[in-house]
């Protein structure tokens, strides 16, 4: 209880020492923010830009069904299969004729389940327009502005606009499917019409609706989705595997795609890969780095100063009897009150910014990392503090400044 | 007989020396002192700049350790204790008085007053109303939420007073106390110091190189130490005769 006073006593005066904690504050805003940031960037490469830095996209030259590509598929799969983290299919099906198709992606083989929503360009969460990605089963992405037509015979038409929120119910007898509309994605994208073909409206939704939808509620059903005549592949995703550091993710695009341009597997042919050089990793890497170090010299920085402006109070203080760690306490007071509150104005600025402008995601990781480099930074002042007042004797409080 | 005879002995140095070693060899600030100060005395240490008079109050509150000597400080020997040991008696036995006063920028006068408290386990309620006591006493009470930099240099002082006596401390050690005050300011603390003595029964422990501070204390002063080159070069007992009784009525 005693050290908890001393440390709120701490944290007072950090507060009306303002122009010292004000410039502390800010410099840590700045160096948090910005590590956010470059950690953020760091994450982007296997989330919003894993396309870009490891993907290799495949594309059949004419319409092709599911049953007919399957083989194909496996084909392709072998060939890759050491140079790969993920192999994912988009697949389409056909709801009502040239008005609404459903979409969704599969991983098969080796994938993994967080690179799904980043390897469909057109549904990845920084592309959503409006609402969010979906989060499993029952949720669904549809195009802005998606207006669905159906003619009813006798010359009827029906035109139902989707909007967030709403729910489209697939059904057919006692079986059936909700989705509700919980984002929207811009249908004026490239791969919009690449997968859409000519259907006006795209709905996507997780690989068990897809798959509940193509092996119950459809008449006559297949037994396997992946392999029904009906369902449509549009486009193969693979993600490279290898970390960037070595150079070894851009050395497996560059194999994939070699490998399936000079043997290609019909009816599938490369139209889009990415890649990206190690220098450029390695640069943002070490960015992040210097960023790291510098928030936790940074800490050093801000105690040392603290100890050299606060001698004569150290002094003092201790002539009076507070015991060494009375007096560490206090001083960490200032020490947390000034990096915590640079963290969380930092984290809160980049957020803002974020949202606003289009910059990749701050995931769970980066928050946390950078809170740890935070708490190292306390811990490399508490260092500094501690060595700092076993230096100060308390007779320095009877001598002139 | 002195009325003192009789009374405990609260602090004794026991033939201490303080050895300095430097560059250019070593430099004794204390030579072979043997002191008493017994409980409710009121002392000043006089001596020229160098004399070795912050060196003897660094020693007596330990601060600092003698290079030979034992010091005694309410019948037991304070050189073995730990670091920890010594902060806590100086935290509860002993208020410190500074030349230039130590107050701490950030805290007003109450928060100054309440330091000493923090490590104790006390409620806030309890360390202001302490803390208020204290400041009442030295006349600061109205001025209570004033910053030491909206405070004149006596009315510091006068805080810094109020934060030595807060843990009712047995004895009040004083470098200097008055050296940056005017003569006015000099007499206003002088008289709190001598309240003290007188009614609460403090033992005050004064250093300074001013004359005039012996003078202004001529009817409560025990003891008169003059101090050269380490060495205690007069010893004056008070010969004013007062009884213990007579100080305790006030
Ligand atoms: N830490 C130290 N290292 C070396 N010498 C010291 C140290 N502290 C004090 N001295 C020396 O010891 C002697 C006594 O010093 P001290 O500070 O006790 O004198 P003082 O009587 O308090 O003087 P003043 O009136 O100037 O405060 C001086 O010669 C001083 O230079
Ligand atoms: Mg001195």
């Amino acid at each position: 209880m005693p050290l908890f006073r001393i440390l709120a006593k701490g944290f007072s005066l950090a507060i009306r020492a303002k122009k010292r904690s004000g410039a502390f504050v800010i410099l840590f805003i700045v160096i948090t923010g910005w590590l956010i940031l470059q950690l953020a960037i760091l994450d982007a490469y296997d989330t919003d830009r894993i396309l870009d830095a490891r993907g290799v996209i495949l594309e059949p030259s004419h319409e092709l069904n599911a049953a007919s590509a399957y083989d194909s598929i496996n084909e392709i799969y072998d060939a890759v299969k050491n140079e790969i983290s993920g192999l994912y299919i988009v697949y389409y099906v056909e709801v009502y004729p040239g008005q609404l198709g459903l979409i969704t992606v599969k991983s098969r083989g080796k994938g993994k389940p967080e690179h799904i929503p980043w390897v469909l360009d057109l549904v990845k969460p920084t592309r959503i327009v409006n609402g969010r990605a979906i989060n499993g089963r029952g949720e669904g992405l549809i195009n802005v502005n998606a207006l669905i037509n159906y003619s009813i015979p006798g010359g009827i038409q029906i035109i139902q606009s989707a909007k967030l929120g709403d729910y489209i119910t697939l059904q057919q007898g006692n079986k059936k499917v909700d989705i509700r509309i919980v984002g929207m994605y811009n249908a004026s994208i490239v791969s919009y019409s690449k997968i859409a073909k000519g259907t006006e409206n795209l709905l996507y939704v997780s690989w068990e609706d897809f798959e509940y939808f193509v092996e119950d509620i459809w008449p006559s059903p297949a037994d396997n989705a992946e392999k029904a005549d009906y369902v449509f592949v549009r486009r193969i995703i693979l993600i490279a595997g290898g970390d960037y550091f070595s150079g070894k993710a851009l050395t497996n695009v560059e194999s994939i795609r070699i490998s399936l341009t000079q043997n290609p597997i019909a009816p599938f042919s490369v139209t889009l890969w990415g890649g990206v050089d190690q220098s450029i990793y390695v640069s943002d890497w070490f960015r992040t780095v210097v960023l790291l170090l510098g928030a936790i010299i940074l800490g050093g920085i801000y105690s040392f100063l603290l100890i050299r402006y606060k001698k004569k109070e150290i002094a003092t203080l201790r002539a009076i009897g507070w015991r060494g760690k009375d007096v560490l306490i206090f001083l960490l007071g200032e020490l947390i009150f000034v990096t915590i509150v640079g963290f969380i104005v930092g984290l809160l600025g980049v957020s803002a910014f974020s949202t606003i402008s289009n910059l990749p995601p701050i995931s769970f990781n980066t928050i946390g990392i950078t809170f740890i480099v935070i708490l190292a930074a306390i811990l490399f002042g508490y260092y500094y503090i501690w060595r700092g007042i076993l230096r100060i004797s308390p007779m320095e409080a009877f001598r002139r400044e | 007989m002195s009325s003192m005879s009789g009374r405990p002995v609260l602090i004794e140095l026991d033939k201490v020396t303080k050895k300095y070693e430097q560059a250019r060899g070593s430099v004794f600030a204390l030579r072979n002192i043997s002191l008493k100060i017994l409980q409710g005395e009121f002392i000043i240490i006089l001596g020229p700049s160098g004399s070795g008079k912050t060196t003897m109050l660094n020693l007596i509150s330990g601060m600092d350790r003698p290079t030979e000597g034992d010091i005694i400080f309410d019948r037991q020997s304070i050189l073995g204790l730990s670091e920890e040991k010594l902060a806590e008696m100086r935290r509860k036995k002993i208020g410190f008085v500074f030349q230039f006063f130590n107050l701490i920028d950030n805290m007003t006068a109450l928060e100054n007053v309440m330091v000493p408290l923090l490590p104790e386990d006390l409620s806030e309620r309890e360390m202001i109303r302490k803390a208020e006591d204290k400041l009442d006493l030295v006349d600061m009470f109205d001025k209570r939420d004033r910053f030491p930099n909206q405070l004149s240099g006596g009315e510091q002082q006068r805080v810094a007073i109020a934060r030595a006596l807060v843990n009712d401390p047995d004895v009040i050690i004083a470098d200097e106390p008055t050296a940056q005050l005017d003569p006015d300011n000099t007499r206003k603390v002088l008289d709190i110091l001598k309240k003290l003595n007188r009614m609460n029964g403090v033992t005050v422990i004064i250093a300074t190189n001013d004359e005039e501070l012996v003078r202004l204390s001529r009817d409560v002063i025990t003891k008169e130490v003059r101090l050269k080159d380490g060495q205690i070069q007069g010893l004056r007992e008070s010969s004013q005769g007062r009884s213990w009784s007579e100080v305790e009525l006030g």
